[in-house]
């Protein structure tokens, strides 16, 4: 695959789980400081990570939601937040994975997760 | 023991704390580090024992007790300098229960795998002293 076709692969699941309009505001915002980033990191990321369907979209969802919440960078955590619940994660399941945020990585980390998500899933009228 | 009893500049407060908790310390720091540091053994002697642990106001024991809980909840990456504050808590009259227990708790702050890294450190420490003791 050429690299123009992982971008393009990448940007296609890029838009499929953050949206067309938020990973379009993102590219065009981009300038020659960014610009290499976004692009790489959409090609490698999107196209090569997301990209491979062995692991569907929902799953890898919560496997993102979790890492990132491991790694407390909360910013990362409420883009994919709406994206997981673009790819099919229910208010239930994203409960329980910050449960489990909880159990690893400690009680405030938990609760940084729920006051995010309460923000998200308030804007999409869930809670 | 009590720091009310240390008198003197904050080096030697802090070299009086050292020789009851810790003796020769200061030599063997400035003995491994000394080359890319000098002076490193005196610095922590001075600004960690001297002007931190020997301050009024609170008792070793309990500087002990938050030394090791915030040891705990950084994680896993902290556990030489764990094992060095159990040994300190040890000799100041902390127990080994007392030092299990504030680890424990520390599974709701720094989470699970954090407390039982830490509970590792704790367990080596006391396998050493215990064989010491026998």
């Amino acid at each position: 695959m050429t690299d123009n076709e992982l971008f393009e692969k990448g940007l296609a699941a890029r838009k499929g789980t953050l949206g067309a309009e938020y990973v379009e505001k993102n590219l065009a915002a981009a300038d020659d400081f960014t610009r290499p980033f976004q692009e790489a990191m959409t090609a490698w990321c999107w196209g090569f990570g997301w990209g491979d369907d062995t692991i569907d979209a929902k799953t890898r969802s919560m496997m993102n939601l979790a890492m990132i919440g491991a790694l407390g960078k909360m910013n990362e955590w409420e883009i994919h937040c709406r994206g997981a619940i673009t790819n099919g994660v229910t208010v239930e399941e994203i409960r329980a994975i910050i449960h489990v945020v909880g159990i690893y990585c400690g009680v405030p980390q938990s609760l940084e997760c729920f006051r995010t998500a309460r923000k998200v899933l308030e804007e999409q009228d869930l809670l | 023991m009590a720091t009310d009893e240390l008198s003197g500049s904050s080096l030697d407060k802090g070299r009086q704390l050292v020789d009851q908790l810790n003796p020769g310390m200061e030599a063997v720091l400035e003995q491994r580090y000394g080359d890319i540091v000098p002076g490193i053994g005196e610095s922590i002697v001075d600004f960690a024992y001297g002007q931190q642990y020997a301050r009024p106001g609170l008792d070793l024991k309990s500087r002990y007790l938050a030394t090791i809980a915030a040891l705990t909840a950084l994680g896993g990456h902290t556990a030489p300098q764990l094992k060095v504050n159990i040994e300190g808590g040890l000799k100041v009259g902390l127990t080994q229960q007392e030092i299990g227990e504030v680890i424990w708790q520390m599974a709701l702050y720094g989470g699970f795998p954090a407390a039982i890294n830490a509970l590792n450190s704790a367990l080596e420490v006391f396998d050493r002293h215990d064989s010491e003791a026998s």
